[in-house]
This record gives C-alpha cells, structure tokens and sequence, in this order.
C-alpha cells in the first residue's frame, strides 16, 4: 500500500516535470518557428490571422524577393568575409599572445601583460563607441570594411587570449624543452607544436567569436554609412523600416541570416555547448 | 651529422637575435598594438571627450569644464534610464538564474527526450538580438499579434487588447520577458555542465545517508556548483547593464522614454543628437556603474563560495 503510494508519487512528480519542461521548450522554440512559418506564407494569408497555420505558400517568392529588396547577397558576402578573417585574426594572434604570456614571459611581466588584457573584457563598446567615432575618422576608418575588422578583432582578442592563455598553461614545460633542444626557433616550436595541439580551443575561439561578429549590428550601424558595405544584421534592421507592413518577407530575410547558424549549431552541437560553456567558465 | 651541427649552431644564433625584443613583437606586438589602439586609447579620450561639446563631425573641439556632467545629472531622462536600467538588470537576472537552474536540475535527471529540451531552450541564444527583437515585437503587436490573439483564443479578452510595446507601463516588461527568453537557456547550459560535474559518490553518499532529493540538492549539489553560480550571475549582470540592441530594435527607448536604458541614452541623447560630449559623459557613467556592481558581486559570491 504504502509503496505504491510512493509509486504514484513518483509518476506524478515525473509527470509535472515532463510538462514544466516540455512548456518551457515550446515556448523557446515558438518564436523561431513562427518566424520560419511565417517566411513561407503569402501576405494575405498571414494578415487574415497570424496566429493560424498558414494555408496559401509563397516560399520562393518571399525568399527571392527579399533577397533581391534587402540587397542580401551584398550583405551577406560582406559579413561571411568579416567573421571569418576576424576568427582567423583572432585565433592566430590570439594563440600565439597567450602562448607568449602563458610559457614565455614569466612572473610580474607575464601577469602584467596578461592583466592589461583582461581590461578589455570589461569595457562594453557603449563606453567607447564615441570616442571610436573620433579615432576612425581621424585615421580615415570610417566606412571601411578593414575598419570594421580591426574594432572586431579588437573587441574580441581579449577573450580569446585569456581562453588560450588558460590552455598554454596547461601544456608541460618539457614539451617545449625538446622542441628547443632539438634548435627550434620560438615561433617554429609554437606553430610546429602547441598550435596543432590547441585545435579543441581554436574551434570554442572560432565559435563564439564567429557567433559575436555574424550577430552583431551596433558597430556596422554606427561605423558604415555605404549601404553596399554594410553587414546583414543592419540590413535586417533597416528592413523595420522599410518592409515594416509586409511581415512575411521580413520573416524571410530574418530567416536567411539565421539559418547558417541554426544549421552549424544542429550539425555540430557537442562542439558549440562544450565551446560555449568553456568560453563562460573561463570567463 | 656535421652539416646538422652547422645548422643547429645557425638556429641558435638566430634564436638569440630573436628572443626578447623579437619575440615579444611577433608574438605579442599585433595584439598589443590593435588592443591598445581600439579599446584603451578611446576609452582614455572618451573621458577627456566628456568635458568638450564635440558635435561628431566638426574638428572645432571646446572645452566645457563639467557642464556634460552638470546637465547628466538634471536630466530627468537620465535618472529614469538608470532606474529602468537597474529594475530590468534585477528583475532579468534573477529569473534568467532561477528559471536556468530549475531547467537544468529538472533537465540533469536525463528524462526520456532530454537532449531535444536541452537543444529547443537553448536556441533563442544563437538567435541575432535584431533577429529576436524583430520577431518578438510582430508577437507582441497589437495588430494581428500572435500574443494577443492566443490570449483572446483561452479567455483573457481583458489582455488581448493591451499594446504590449506601446504603452508606457507595459513597454519595459515586455523587453524584459524578452531578455528571458533569449538567454534562460544560455543559462541552462552553464548550470547543467556543472551539475553533470558534481562527483556522483558525494550524490550517493548523500543517498546512503538518507537524504532526500531536496537535501542532496541543497547541501551537495548548490555548494559543487557555486562557482558556476559566480559566473552566471556576473555574465548575466553585466549583459543586462550594458542592453542596448533589443531595446534599439523593439522601441527605440519609447514610448516616452519608459524603456530608456543606460545604453540606449548613450546612443539616443549622444550619439546620434551630436551630443558627442553629453554621450561621453553618461558611457563613464555606465563604466563605472559595471565595474562597481561586478566587483561587488563578485566579493560577494565569492564568499559565499567559501561559506557554503
């Protein structure tokens, strides 16, 4: 009797946290989908009742068209180029300043250095993004696209030599003896070596750089004023303006600077959540 | 083997000219100098930018002594946006935290389809804050929004007529419900990945005790995971201090200035006002007020830490 009380207790418990859980997945996944769903619908059918299921498709077409009104190949080109050398820029020179602080300079300096560093973390681009403003134009910067490349891999160095900085400090010494033994020059010993062994942290490092440069819209909104060099999340933003009575195209668009995300996290998703939670337990 | 020793006599001779000065500037010299030339020099400027009356485009520069800070600090706007700022870091931070843990212990007892739950709350994280500002303001619309006409459909007529963005005492809940949403399970994840550290003999050492599920919960597992706590707390803090794109897409600091944040003030009433100046001021301001809390909190917690 009084076990199978406890059993029901049990499966009532089991019960309650299956509903809190799978509520809670609908609710973060709805908006998502609703936006997909939405992207695929004509304009008629989703003024009628945006809340129903869509019932008259317009796939290609909302696709095409924005494409075409949102200037997304333009754009799109823009912001793969810019994440992608910004995560190159910052793995390479990432890994080779944490290598430098972590097992060539030693005690104070190393600290130091390591420390000057840390700064950046704190400072939010709000703190700076005026006087950013100043420092560009003087320096000719503004509406480049290798401008835009310095503030991101700027912003983002920090992290990444604090993430590699934790990692070389983790290499044995005698690794690097034998490499200097055998006559290796330091920058031969750091890529011939600790470079290749480093290859679980350069992907974190190019995740959640990739991730901040793909998403961001503050710095091409405030630093680019040539629409042919502005980057997606810009152009989504304009979209408000522009397309704010014809929701499903903006969902369209919205859609094609998501999805390459979606797609990358869903076919590598053990590597995104084991980079994403060593990047915030370092940090 | 002569001409090897030939060669390994050359390497370290090259290897002198190179350590110290050569080094430092191959491996530490490009992040030094872009570092220190895009964060630390504009952030030193930005303070001596916060006593003229720059305008943002003329080179004629004039010193104004305090009067950026004078005006900050009799700006009604100004006080409103860091009250705004601090309920929506409180009210954000606490139930992000709350909700994250809860889904991450509930999630840590691999139920049948966890890893599915564990995908679908984290998702909203990957999403671009222009991309989840968007969609949730066509959500929260009170034409033809998804919210409103969900709550009409279960009996909530007296909800489903509120212009969720648009009025004043609504507009701020609705940035903060959206916050939640977008990082609860970036949260999660954080707090499962400890909880799936905490040595299992401590578990069923408590078990072998006779402690309960809540008692193991609260004297093995939220001690295990404390510095997990530290990082969540402070990561999630200093994102809701510094808000600025959700707020800039979904209303812009309106109606008013009810959703008036410490960032979006920087952008609004500086940067694009051409109040250089005037911008400087309140982004020190921000500064500060992120250093001070985050030290804080992290005195704290971390005491904590040692306390439990």
């Amino acid at each position: 009797m009084s076990y199978g009380k406890r059993k029901l207790h049990h499966i009532v418990l089991r019960e309650c946290i299956h509903v809190i859980v799978l509520a809670s997945a609908a609710i973060c996944l709805y908006p998502i989908i609703f936006m997909l769903l939405t992207s695929i619908r004509s304009e008629d059918d989703y003024n009628t009742l945006a809340a129903g299921w869509p019932r008259s498709f317009r796939l290609l077409e909302n696709y095409s068209e924005a494409w075409e009104v949102g200037n997304l190949l333009r754009l799109g080109t823009n912001t793969v180029i810019v994440t992608l050398l910004t995560i190159v820029l910052c793995i390479v020179f990432g890994s080779m300043t944490g290598f430098y602080i972590a097992k060539v300079l030693k005690g104070r300096k190393s600290k130091l250095l390591f420390n000057y560093f840390l700064i950046g973390m704190m400072v939010p681009i709000q703190v700076v993004m005026i006087p950013l403003l100043k420092l560009l134009q003087n320096l000719m910067l503004i509406n480049t696209m290798h401008g835009i490349l310095f503030l991101y891999f700027a912003f983002n160095i920090s992290f990444a030599i604090f993430i590699y900085t934790g990692f070389f400090r983790m290499v044995p010494n005698e690794l690097l003896e034998a490499a200097e033994i055998d006559g290796c020059s330091r920058l031969r010993t750091f890529w011939s070596i600790v470079f290749p062994i480093s290859k679980t942290v350069n992907a974190t490092i190019a995740i959640l750089v990739g991730l901040s440069v793909w998403r961001d819209l503050l710095i091409p909104l405030i630093y680019i004023t040539n629409p042919d060099l502005k980057t997606l999340p810009v152009g989504l933003f304009y979209f408000i303006s522009g397309y704010n009575s014809r929701v499903p195209l903006m969902a369209a668009a919205m859609a094609l600077q998501t999805l390459p995300i979606l797609i990358l996290f869903l076919s590598m998703q053990k590597l995104f959540i084991k980079g994403l939670t060593l990047g915030s337990v370092k940090g | 083997m002569l001409n090897n020793n030939k060669l390994r006599t050359r390497m370290e001779r090259n290897r002198g000219v190179l350590t110290g000065a050569g080094d430092a500037v191959a491996f530490a010299g490009p992040s030094l100098l872009l570092f220190s030339l895009f964060i630390i020099y504009p952030f030193f400027s930005g303070m001596h930018l916060s006593f003229t009356d720059w305008d943002g485009i003329s080179s004629k520069i004039r010193y104004i002594g305090l009067s950026n800070f004078t005006s900050m600090f009799q700006s009604r706007v100004f006080y409103s946006a860091v009250i705004n700022t601090l309920k929506l870091t409180i009210i954000v931070a606490v139930i992000q935290n709350l909700l994250g843990l809860l889904l991450a212990v509930l999630l840590d007892k691999k139920m049948k389809g966890h890893t599915f739950y564990k995908t679908a709350i984290f998702m909203p994280a990957l999403l671009s804050t222009v991309v989840v500002g968007i969609v949730c303001s066509i959500i929260f619309s009170p034409f033809n929004g998804t919210l409103n006409t969900m709550l009409d459909m279960v009996g909530l007529h007296w909800l489903a007529d509120v212009n969720w963005l648009g009025n004043p005492d609504t507009a701020l809940y609705a940035i903060m419900f959206t916050g939640i949403w977008q990082w609860t399970g970036f949260s999660m994840i954080i707090y499962l990945a400890a909880l799936q550290a905490v040595p299992s003999h401590l578990l069923e050492a408590g078990m072998i005790d006779g402690a309960g599920a809540f008692r193991r919960f609260f004297h093995i597992e939220l001690p295990s995971i404390a510095p997990a706590i530290t990082i969540n707390t402070v990561l999630s803090v200093i994102g809701c201090l510094k808000t600025f794109e959700t707020i800039l897409v979904m209303t812009g600091g309106g109606p008013g200035n009810a959703t008036q944040v410490v960032g979006t003030y920087i952008y609004t009433a500086g940067l694009s006002a051409g109040r250089m100046g005037y911008g400087s001021a309140i982004s020190l301001v921000l500064f500060a007020g992120i250093v001070l809390i985050t030290l804080i909190q992290v005195r704290l917690l971390r005491k904590r830490e040692e306390h439990l």
